[in-house]
């Protein structure tokens, strides 16, 4: 193995000397707004907890005489940012992921080189991972002094009629070294469960193991939770045992994130066999590429469904223009108002960057077959309008559905009822997700005219 | 250096299977130290899947294989990896080289891969370039080359760790006529100097006159097995 690692730096500088370093850049640029987000987010929730042991005095000035009381309040922020941080924490280590396959594009044909050379299939795999976890690395170091750098900034939002300070959101060094240690593992697991499904041959051809269909429990998933919430939702006492109904409320958040994921694939796979019966070539195309990988095609728009997840959520939640003069209710609506407008940003940059970074892997992906269509005479116009039906219809797909679960999943929390706001933000935050994977989608457009022309940068 | 006298590469009654499609069926062969061997036939003859049977790229469903007193056929991936590693080398059609590496590292890969110092192994990678009439595009990249030059430095890749045996297949394919016999001319001479055996793959009668032993494969059988003329 000693032997094999050896060889890494020289292929690692080879790749950026020869000009492949774009795609290496692009990986480490995600692995770095993964970080990023991943330390801001976990910060953010760190300052709720920190202040539930030591409410702000601000705070407690603010609210007079009911200071008392409004300090007995405070696990309810926790709550609250708490289910913020796991909406966002699925898309930010999905985004993790996507950078550690775009890390492993082209990678099979130079392995399957090394295969032949007699490198055996247990150390490819091991130099694969490396070189993944070595760009994990950098970005996670480089989203740590993004991180670290911007901590003053917090200072312009106010929770709890406080500022963040730049040491409330410090997180401990063991807190910073385990969120890059938790990265850089993540990464090698992404790329190692990804060459796993490479059989890597010798001869050249790394023949991808046949995807079986996915089955029908995936979609069986959903109305087992849906019944399961209904019943459990109702009984839910918030201002009793508030432990216990946090605890659920965050449980189930997470279940109904981790089913969305789960139903989501199966039903890119109806779709795709219903495209497949076009007698349009885009939409036929689009609908095979659909039904040949929907798992990727499902992370392709995961985070739009996280943003239609949002979107659901703001429309069911209390109306924030309600006058109160209740000044802990004040306090907590305007925080609402600001945790909302902060998810939604986060979302969306969330969701820009997976997007664009999942279509531009595709492209690079499909790269020689986009050359060898383009010399068969295919128009690039067909490319244009498969991906526009390839990322457009799932997304919406995506959105809409995970949008109405959030409906579901919030409407029916005690004491939280429709809103003016949400039920305009709800079709606007989905409008601007599509449009956004619109928008990387075409940002992609002349990546594929370069790949079209036997041009641009070359995987592995 | 691994280049033993007397290590003979063996087939006995192999046979290999894909599906219903019978692609070699109780091939026997053996290629003593230092031979050359064309593998004729015409196209799905079964000739790729006999060379790669003999690199242990593929595991034959029937029969053996073996380099000498090393059994090939019936060892783990891991042991064909590095017994391909230690005493093969290999000229493929497209050449098969790293397209981040400059010609030079291409080369050393193999000795790296070894274990051997790097200066030690950049300076035999040198040496075998400036043998094949490559010295000055050491640094040039595979996409820097020309085809006949980036066959000739997949010819030294294959022939810098002294192997015992050089696989080639279809090594010319992809090359016009002249470049083509230049590439065999290379190619021999190199293994033949080096006391390699090399196995050719080709459906090429002018490829398979460059080595001194012709073996015609049809539906997966030998069917005709003779020396050249000039060198009977």
């Amino acid at each position: 193995m000693r032997r094999v690692t050896r060889v890494a730096p020289m292929l690692l500088r080879g790749r950026i000397s020869a000009g492949q370093g774009l795609i290496d850049l692009m990986t480490v640029a995600a692995f770095t707004v993964s970080s990023w987000l991943l330390f801001t987010v976990l910060a953010g929730l760190n300052v709720f907890v920190q202040r539930q042991d030591a409410p702000p005095a601000t705070f407690l000035a603010a609210l007079g005489q009911g200071a008392a009381d409004g300090a007995a309040q405070l696990p309810v922020w926790t709550l609250i940012a708490a289910c913020a941080s796991v909406l966002l924490l699925v898309p930010v280590l999905t985004l993790g992921a996507a950078a550690a396959r775009m890390g492993a594009l082209g990678r099979d044909r130079r392995l399957a080189t090394l295969r032949l050379l007699g490198v055996s299939g247990g150390q490819v795999v091991a130099l694969s991972a490396l070189e993944t976890m070595l760009a994990a690395s950098v970005g996670a170091v480089l989203g740590l002094v993004g991180y670290l750098v911007t901590l003053p900034a917090w200072a312009a939002i106010s929770f709890q009629a406080t500022p963040l300070s730049a040491a409330e959101m410090l997180l401990p060094g063991w807190a910073l070294a385990s969120i890059v240690g938790l990265v850089v593992v993540l990464a090698a697991i992404s790329s190692v469960s990804g060459l796993m499904r490479l059989r890597i041959s010798p001869l050249g051809v790394a023949r991808r193991q046949p995807r079986p269909a996915l089955r029908l429990w995936r979609f069986l998933a959903l109305p087992v939770i849906v019944v399961a919430w209904v019943l459990v939702a109702p009984t839910l006492q918030l201002s009793r045992a508030f432990a216990f109904g946090a605890a659920v409320v965050l449980v189930s958040l997470a279940v109904f994130m981790g089913v969305i994921n789960l139903v989501g694939p199966w039903l890119l796979q109806l779709v795709g066999h219903l495209l497949a019966r076009s007698g349009r070539a885009s939409t036929l195309l689009a609908g095979r590429r659909l039904l040949a990988d929907p798992k990727g095609a499902w992370r392709s728009v995961s985070g739009l469904a996280f943003v239609g997840f949002t979107g659901g959520a703001l429309a069911s939640l209390p109306d924030f223009g309600t006058p109160n003069a209740d000044p802990l209710v004040r306090i907590l609506l305007d925080d609402l108002r600001t945790g909302t407008y902060l998810t939604l940003a986060i979302a969306f940059l969330v969701a820009a960057a997976s997007t664009l970074l999942n279509q531009a892997s595709a492209v690079l992906d499909r790269r020689r077959e986009l050359q060898q269509l383009g010399n068969l005479g295919v128009p690039v116009v067909l490319h244009d309008r498969t991906r526009l039906v390839e990322v457009v219809v799932p997304a919406a797909l995506a959105a809409l559905g995970s949008g109405f679960l959030a409906v579901f999943f919030f409407g029916l929390l005690p004491k939280a009822g429709g809103s003016q706001f949400g039920l305009l933000g709800f079709p606007g935050a989905l409008a601007a997700g599509i449009a956004l994977v619109w928008a990387a989608g075409e940002a992609c457009r002349p990546l594929v005219r370069a790949a079209v022309a036997g041009t641009g940068p070359r995987p592995g | 250096m691994n280049n033993i006298p007397g290590r003979m590469l063996s087939a006995r009654s192999i046979s290999k299977s894909f599906g219903d499609v019978h692609a070699l069926d109780g091939v026997s062969i053996d290629i003593p130290s230092g031979q050359s061997v064309s593998v004729m036939g015409p196209s799905g003859s079964g000739k790729s899947t006999l060379l790669h049977c003999l690199a242990g790229i593929l595991r034959p469903d029937a029969g053996d294989v073996s380099l000498g007193d090393e059994p090939i056929s019936l060892s783990s991936d891991a042991a064909r990896s590095r017994l391909r590693l230690q005493h093969m080398g290999f000229v493929f059609q497209d050449g098969q080289l790293l397209p981040e590496l400059p010609a030079l590292e291409n080369v050393a890969l193999p000795l790296l891969l070894l274990g051997r110092p790097r200066a030690e192994a950049l300076g035999r990678a040198a040496d075998w370039l400036s043998r094949l009439g490559l010295a000055g595009l050491e640094k040039r990249r595979p996409g820097q080359l020309s085809g006949g030059q980036e066959h000739r430095v997949a010819i030294a890749r294959a022939m810098v760790a002294d192997p015992a045996v050089v696989l080639a297949d279809e090594p010319t394919g992809a090359l016009d006529q002249a470049t083509g016999a230049e590439v065999m001319r290379v190619l021999t001479a190199a293994t033949r100097d080096g006391g390699a055996s090399l196995v050719v793959v080709t459906h090429d009668a002018g490829v398979a006159q460059w080595c001194e032993r012709h073996v015609e494969i049809v539906d997966g059988r030998v069917i005709n097995d003779v020396a050249a003329r000039w060198a009977a």
